[in-house]
Protein backbone atom coordinates (compact mmCIF):
# COMPACT_ATOMS: atom_id res chain seq x y z
CA UNK A 1 0.00 0.00 0.00
CA UNK A 2 1.63 3.40 -1.18
CA UNK A 3 2.61 5.98 1.86
CA UNK A 4 0.45 3.54 4.04
CA UNK A 5 1.41 2.75 7.95
CA UNK A 6 1.72 -0.45 10.21
CA UNK A 7 1.53 0.48 13.62
CA UNK A 8 2.78 -2.14 16.03
CA UNK A 9 4.40 -2.58 19.44
CA UNK A 10 6.12 -5.87 18.98
CA UNK A 11 7.72 -7.77 15.74
CA UNK A 12 7.56 -11.65 16.76
CA UNK A 13 9.20 -14.12 14.76
CA UNK A 14 8.19 -17.66 14.32
CA UNK A 15 10.87 -19.01 16.57
CA UNK A 16 13.27 -16.85 17.49
CA UNK A 17 10.97 -14.57 20.27
CA UNK A 18 9.61 -11.12 19.84
CA UNK A 19 11.22 -7.58 19.63
CA UNK A 20 9.64 -4.56 21.05
CA UNK A 21 9.58 -1.94 18.05
CA UNK A 22 10.55 1.01 20.52
CA UNK A 23 14.51 -0.95 19.88
CA UNK A 24 13.99 -0.11 16.16
CA UNK A 25 13.33 3.75 16.83
CA UNK A 26 15.42 3.99 19.81
CA UNK A 27 18.28 2.56 18.33
CA UNK A 28 17.94 3.99 14.73
CA UNK A 29 20.99 6.44 12.97
CA UNK A 30 19.21 9.47 12.85
CA UNK A 31 21.45 11.45 10.99
CA UNK A 32 24.53 10.42 9.09
CA UNK A 33 26.51 12.18 5.98
CA UNK A 34 29.70 10.56 3.82
CA UNK A 35 31.87 13.50 2.83
CA UNK A 36 35.79 14.32 1.59
CA UNK A 37 37.22 16.97 3.23
CA UNK A 38 39.05 17.99 0.61
CA UNK A 39 35.42 19.80 0.01
CA UNK A 40 32.94 19.06 2.36
CA UNK A 41 30.20 18.54 -0.31
CA UNK A 42 28.42 15.52 1.10
CA UNK A 43 27.89 12.08 -0.93
CA UNK A 44 25.23 11.43 0.55
CA UNK A 45 23.32 11.95 3.73
CA UNK A 46 20.11 12.44 6.04
CA UNK A 47 18.83 15.22 8.09
CA UNK A 48 21.89 17.00 7.67
CA UNK A 49 21.74 20.80 6.80
CA UNK A 50 25.21 21.95 6.25
CA UNK A 51 28.52 20.88 6.95
CA UNK A 52 30.97 23.56 8.33
CA UNK A 53 34.73 23.24 7.48
CA UNK A 54 36.30 24.51 10.37
CA UNK A 55 40.07 24.17 9.37
CA UNK A 56 42.07 21.35 8.17
CA UNK A 57 40.58 18.00 9.11
CA UNK A 58 37.77 20.00 11.38
CA UNK A 59 33.86 19.11 9.88
CA UNK A 60 30.95 20.29 11.99
CA UNK A 61 27.59 18.71 10.49
CA UNK A 62 24.41 20.39 11.39
CA UNK A 63 21.37 18.93 11.93
CA UNK A 64 17.88 19.73 10.17
CA UNK A 65 15.64 18.36 12.85
CA UNK A 66 17.74 18.80 16.08
CA UNK A 67 18.91 16.26 18.84
CA UNK A 68 16.66 17.11 22.28
CA UNK A 69 20.17 17.64 23.91
CA UNK A 70 23.62 17.47 23.52
CA UNK A 71 23.21 13.85 24.77
CA UNK A 72 23.55 11.82 21.87
CA UNK A 73 26.06 9.32 20.67
CA UNK A 74 28.25 10.09 17.24
CA UNK A 75 30.34 7.86 15.57
CA UNK A 76 32.99 8.81 12.65
CA UNK A 77 35.39 6.53 10.72
CA UNK A 78 37.16 7.51 7.56
CA UNK A 79 39.01 4.99 4.75
CA UNK A 80 41.18 8.12 2.70
CA UNK A 81 44.32 8.23 4.29
CA UNK A 82 46.70 6.02 6.05
CA UNK A 83 48.32 8.40 8.29
CA UNK A 84 45.50 8.90 10.43
CA UNK A 85 45.45 7.37 13.81
CA UNK A 86 42.45 9.13 15.26
CA UNK A 87 38.86 10.10 14.52
CA UNK A 88 36.89 11.91 16.99
CA UNK A 89 33.30 12.47 17.09
CA UNK A 90 30.83 14.13 18.84
CA UNK A 91 28.42 16.63 19.70
CA UNK A 92 29.52 20.46 19.57
CA UNK A 93 29.57 21.78 22.84
CA UNK A 94 28.18 25.01 22.53
CA UNK A 95 25.36 24.20 20.28
CA UNK A 96 22.63 22.59 21.99
CA UNK A 97 21.51 19.48 19.78
CA UNK A 98 21.78 21.06 16.88
CA UNK A 99 25.31 20.29 15.65
CA UNK A 100 28.47 17.90 16.17
CA UNK A 101 31.87 17.86 15.10
CA UNK A 102 34.45 15.05 13.28
CA UNK A 103 38.28 15.52 13.77
CA UNK A 104 40.80 13.43 11.68
CA UNK A 105 44.14 13.56 13.58
CA UNK A 106 46.99 12.13 12.19
CA UNK A 107 50.11 9.82 14.29
CA UNK A 108 51.55 13.43 15.12
CA UNK A 109 48.53 14.69 16.62
CA UNK A 110 47.91 17.10 14.06
CA UNK A 111 43.77 17.27 12.62
CA UNK A 112 44.80 16.67 8.57
CA UNK A 113 42.21 16.70 5.65
CA UNK A 114 41.19 13.19 4.53
CA UNK A 115 38.61 11.72 2.33
CA UNK A 116 35.64 9.36 2.38
CA UNK A 117 34.58 10.71 6.21
CA UNK A 118 31.60 9.30 7.43
CA UNK A 119 29.56 10.64 10.36
CA UNK A 120 26.46 9.15 12.38
CA UNK A 121 24.28 10.23 15.12
CA UNK A 122 22.09 7.86 17.66
CA UNK A 123 19.71 9.35 19.91
CA UNK A 124 16.70 11.49 20.98
CA UNK A 125 15.05 13.94 18.65
CA UNK A 126 13.68 17.27 19.59
CA UNK B 1 6.04 16.44 -7.55
CA UNK B 2 3.86 17.73 -5.18
CA UNK B 3 4.57 18.23 -1.74
CA UNK B 4 2.04 16.40 1.05
CA UNK B 5 0.38 18.09 3.44
CA UNK B 6 3.00 17.94 6.21
CA UNK B 7 2.02 20.48 8.87
CA UNK B 8 2.08 18.54 12.22
CA UNK B 9 4.43 15.45 10.76
CA UNK B 10 7.43 15.09 12.76
CA UNK B 11 10.13 16.87 11.15
CA UNK B 12 12.58 13.91 10.54
CA UNK B 13 9.88 11.61 8.73
CA UNK B 14 9.62 14.69 6.22
CA UNK B 15 13.32 14.39 5.28
CA UNK B 16 12.86 11.18 4.88
CA UNK B 17 10.14 11.20 2.56
CA UNK B 18 12.16 13.97 0.57
CA UNK B 19 15.41 11.52 0.31
CA UNK B 20 13.29 9.23 -1.48
CA UNK B 21 11.55 11.34 -3.58
CA UNK B 22 13.84 14.37 -4.19
CA UNK B 23 16.95 14.64 -6.07
CA UNK B 24 19.69 16.52 -3.97
CA UNK B 25 20.67 19.77 -5.53
CA UNK B 26 24.23 20.66 -4.65
CA UNK B 27 24.59 24.36 -4.52
CA UNK B 28 27.57 26.30 -5.63
CA UNK B 29 27.43 28.80 -3.53
CA UNK B 30 29.57 28.84 0.12
CA UNK B 31 29.41 30.65 3.32
CA UNK B 32 32.75 32.25 4.94
CA UNK B 33 32.22 33.29 8.22
CA UNK B 34 34.61 34.32 10.57
CA UNK B 35 33.95 34.27 14.29
CA UNK B 36 36.85 34.07 16.25
CA UNK B 37 39.79 36.42 15.27
CA UNK B 38 42.05 33.52 16.74
CA UNK B 39 40.61 31.02 14.21
CA UNK B 40 41.02 31.00 10.81
CA UNK B 41 37.83 31.53 8.47
CA UNK B 42 34.94 28.68 8.64
CA UNK B 43 33.15 27.54 5.47
CA UNK B 44 29.67 26.67 5.45
CA UNK B 45 28.37 23.78 2.77
CA UNK B 46 25.14 23.55 1.95
CA UNK B 47 23.68 19.34 1.96
CA UNK B 48 22.40 18.41 -1.01
CA UNK B 49 19.09 16.77 0.56
CA UNK B 50 18.47 19.86 2.87
CA UNK B 51 18.93 22.30 -0.56
CA UNK B 52 16.56 19.72 -2.36
CA UNK B 53 13.80 20.29 0.61
CA UNK B 54 14.29 24.05 0.65
CA UNK B 55 13.77 24.64 -3.50
CA UNK B 56 11.00 22.31 -2.86
CA UNK B 57 9.21 23.91 -0.45
CA UNK B 58 6.51 22.49 2.39
CA UNK B 59 8.84 20.58 3.79
CA UNK B 60 10.94 22.91 6.89
CA UNK B 61 9.99 24.86 9.32
CA UNK B 62 10.42 28.93 9.52
CA UNK B 63 13.71 29.44 10.38
CA UNK B 64 12.53 31.10 13.16
CA UNK B 65 11.72 28.24 14.61
CA UNK B 66 15.68 27.11 15.21
CA UNK B 67 16.06 30.55 16.58
CA UNK B 68 13.26 30.15 19.59
CA UNK B 69 14.68 26.45 20.44
CA UNK B 70 18.17 28.60 20.38
CA UNK B 71 16.94 30.53 22.77
CA UNK B 72 16.17 27.44 25.12
CA UNK B 73 19.42 26.43 24.65
CA UNK B 74 21.00 29.51 25.70
CA UNK B 75 19.47 29.10 28.87
CA UNK B 76 21.75 28.65 32.01
CA UNK B 77 19.32 25.43 33.22
CA UNK B 78 18.83 24.52 29.37
CA UNK B 79 19.39 20.56 30.10
CA UNK B 80 16.82 18.96 26.80
CA UNK B 81 14.63 20.44 24.25
CA UNK B 82 11.02 20.72 25.57
CA UNK B 83 9.52 22.97 22.57
CA UNK B 84 10.97 20.62 20.09
CA UNK B 85 7.35 20.46 18.34
CA UNK B 86 7.75 23.64 17.06
CA UNK B 87 9.86 21.92 14.60
CA UNK B 88 6.66 19.51 13.46
CA UNK B 89 3.96 21.11 14.07
CA UNK B 90 4.81 25.13 12.65
CA UNK B 91 3.52 25.31 8.76
CA UNK B 92 6.41 24.74 6.73
CA UNK B 93 7.50 27.58 4.55
CA UNK B 94 6.76 27.42 0.52
CA UNK B 95 9.66 26.78 -1.89
CA UNK B 96 13.04 29.11 -2.02
CA UNK B 97 15.41 30.33 -4.54
CA UNK B 98 18.69 28.94 -3.98
CA UNK B 99 19.67 32.50 -2.55
CA UNK B 100 16.56 32.68 -0.10
CA UNK B 101 17.65 29.05 1.17
CA UNK B 102 21.64 29.90 1.31
CA UNK B 103 20.21 33.08 3.37
CA UNK B 104 17.79 31.00 5.70
CA UNK B 105 20.97 28.33 6.34
CA UNK B 106 22.91 31.36 7.41
CA UNK B 107 20.37 32.29 9.74
CA UNK B 108 19.93 28.69 11.10
CA UNK B 109 23.69 27.38 10.87
CA UNK B 110 25.61 30.16 11.62
CA UNK B 111 26.63 31.58 14.81
CA UNK B 112 24.09 34.83 15.25
CA UNK B 113 26.40 36.76 16.71
CA UNK B 114 28.41 36.87 13.28
CA UNK B 115 25.14 36.94 10.67
CA UNK B 116 23.15 39.16 12.97
CA UNK B 117 26.21 42.01 13.05
CA UNK B 118 27.72 40.99 9.37
CA UNK B 119 27.31 44.93 8.48
CA UNK B 120 28.85 46.36 11.32
CA UNK B 121 32.38 47.07 12.61
CA UNK B 122 35.48 47.68 10.29
CA UNK B 123 36.01 43.80 9.62
CA UNK B 124 34.52 42.01 7.17
CA UNK B 125 33.30 38.57 8.70
CA UNK B 126 30.82 37.01 6.46
CA UNK B 127 30.95 36.27 2.88
CA UNK B 128 28.56 34.47 0.49
CA UNK B 129 30.71 33.28 -2.57
CA UNK B 130 30.89 30.60 -5.20
CA UNK B 131 33.01 27.50 -4.44
CA UNK B 132 35.23 28.22 -7.30
CA UNK B 133 36.08 31.44 -5.30
CA UNK B 134 37.75 29.84 -3.07
CA UNK B 135 41.12 28.61 -3.40
CA UNK B 136 41.61 25.60 -5.27
CA UNK B 137 44.19 23.53 -2.64
CA UNK B 138 44.03 23.24 0.75
CA UNK B 139 47.41 24.79 1.11
CA UNK B 140 47.90 26.34 4.44
CA UNK B 141 44.16 25.81 5.30
CA UNK B 142 44.10 26.69 8.96
CA UNK B 143 45.71 30.07 7.96
CA UNK B 144 42.79 31.08 5.62
CA UNK B 145 40.85 34.66 6.38
CA UNK B 146 38.52 37.26 4.47
CA UNK B 147 40.26 39.27 2.16
CA UNK B 148 39.90 42.49 3.80
CA UNK B 149 39.89 43.97 0.32
CA UNK B 150 36.33 42.89 -0.52
CA UNK B 151 34.96 45.89 1.49
CA UNK B 152 36.52 47.87 -0.96
CA UNK B 153 35.56 46.13 -3.97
Amino acid sequence: MANGKIKADTLEHSTAGSLDTQYVVNGSTKAWVHFDQSDHSADASLNISSITDSGAGRSDPAFTNSFSSIEFCAVGSQSGSTDIDRVLAGPLGSAGGSKGFIRCRNTSGSDVDTDNVSYECLGDLA
Amino acid sequence: MDTPQFQGTHLFDRLCWAKENLDGVQSDYRVVYEDSVDECAKILVPDPNWMACALQGGILPPVEVYHELAKDESQPDFTKHTRGYLLHETQPIDAMTEEEAIEYLIKKDCPQAVWKTYNEGNRLKLVICKKEQLPQTREWRNAWKIDQDLIAA
